[in-house]
């Protein structure tokens, strides 16, 4: 069974404007995408859409099984997650550790050791979230909802310098354990990325394609 | 006009700014303006749509400032024809911040520093911002990213982070 599957999804802020026609596609476990697109191609929508903020004008997404808009807000978050490009918005307490163990309690998963916490690269935990370096804050922001939250999709939209080896190791360290742990992963940017998508694709026009393998 | 690519590190960026730019006029000379990101929300928000925006920004810049183009030259330089109906607020977020750069790097400035333009623009978004800033004044990019600026244009001059030594650009 695939844990993320889009059925015909049609999305249109205004009537005579769609963003996405007839977006199909299906993703079983432990996958992990890249979807390029130029700017302004509906990756953020895309992002949104499955990460149940919106829901599609017309066409079904379901998560493990279940169609996401009939899912609650608060259980969403186990399904699905889509982790925004304006990382303070998603921040909510005074210092890394506190807001890790704000993850731990709503997500219900295990506190992270020590050494899971090395690959991304973070400066002290009684630091404020807030004083975080914009790449320090996408890394923050990866071990929380992608490492710690756990849910069964991850829409990650927008890699913060993603030539630097810190982000680097820090998102292949989610991908290995998303792929070990039967999750599925999606990263939106506009380049490729070579950090061992299993599949590519394209968002161009309103329409999604898989641009074949991502051999680079 | 000199384009730059000026190496830093990611905190200099966040929160070094004020003194990146002081260091940045002792090699430039003085007055530098800075861009900075400021979370998508760069527009007035006087105007409805694109075109409005474009209209509202050159109708009031500062006399000593005048737009380096008019309407119709600045849409075709900045390759905004095809967005000029859209709400600004139905923008994605990097067409908003490509719009808000345009609009920056349109006023008659001796000397630009820009903070972190790679971040959410694509390829053809930087090509023409590259383009644009060899058009009138001195620019100078700080990047997390500055590996991706210097393969889009590998001859840009390098500065040190003292902003006084210039080295040419390399794979180094």
């Amino acid at each position: 069974m695939s844990v993320l599957r889009l059925d015909e999804v049609d999305y249109y802020y205004r009537p005579d404007t769609p963003v996405l026609t007839a977006v199909s596609l299906e993703m079983p476990p432990g996958q992990s995408a890249l979807v390029l697109g130029d700017n302004g191609s509906g990756k953020s929508t895309l992002g949104r859409l499955i990460g149940g903020l919106i829901r599609p004008s017309s066409g079904t997404i379901t998560v493990d099984g279940t169609v996401l808009s009939k899912t609650p807000s608060r259980a969403r978050a186990g399904k699905a997650i889509y982790v925004s490009q304006i990382s303070y918005l998603q921040f909510f307490r005074a210092t890394l550790s506190e807001e890790i163990a704000l993850a731990v309690a709503q997500s219900g998963q295990e506190s992270p050791t020590d050494g899971s916490l090395e690959p991304f690269s973070l400066p002290s935990l009684d630091t404020n979230p807030r004083d975080l370096t914009y790449p320090e804050m996408w890394r923050f922001q990866l071990l929380l909802l992608g490492s710690i939250f756990r849910p069964s999709v991850l829409y990650i939209d927008e890699v913060v310098a993603p030539g630097a080896s810190a982000q680097q190791m820090a998102l292949r360290q989610v991908l290995r354990q998303r792929r070990h742990e039967g999750r599925v992963t999606l990263l939106a940017y506009q380049r490729f990325l070579d950090v061992g998508f299993d599949r590519v694709f394209t968002v161009a026009r309103g329409a999604v394609s898989e641009a074949g393998t991502p051999s680079g | 006009m000199a384009v730059y690519i000026l190496s830093s590190d990611a905190s200099t960026i966040d929160f070094g700014h004020t003194s990146l730019l002081a260091r940045v006029e002792v090699y430039l000379g003085p007055p530098v303006h800075l861009y900075r990101p400021l979370t998508f929300v760069e527009h007035s928000g006087f105007s409805e749509t694109v075109r409005e925006e474009i209209q509202l920004v050159l109708a009031n810049q500062p006399v000593e400032e005048p737009p380096q183009r008019a309407f119709d030259d600045f849409v075709e330089a900045w390759n905004l024809r095809a967005h000029l109906d859209y709400r600004v607020l139905d923008l994605s977020g990097g067409w908003r911040k490509f719009l808000g750069l345009a609009l920056f790097m349109n006023r008659s400035l001796p000397a630009r520093l820009l903070l972190d333009t790679t971040s959410h623009l694509s390829d053809a978004r930087m090509e023409t911002l590259l383009d644009r800033a060899a058009d009138g004044g001195d620019a100078v990019f700080c990047e997390y990213d500055s590996l991706l600026l210097r393969r889009l244009r590998p001859s840009l001059p390098v500065l040190n982070d003292d902003g006084t030594t210039v080295s040419e650009a390399d794979d180094s």
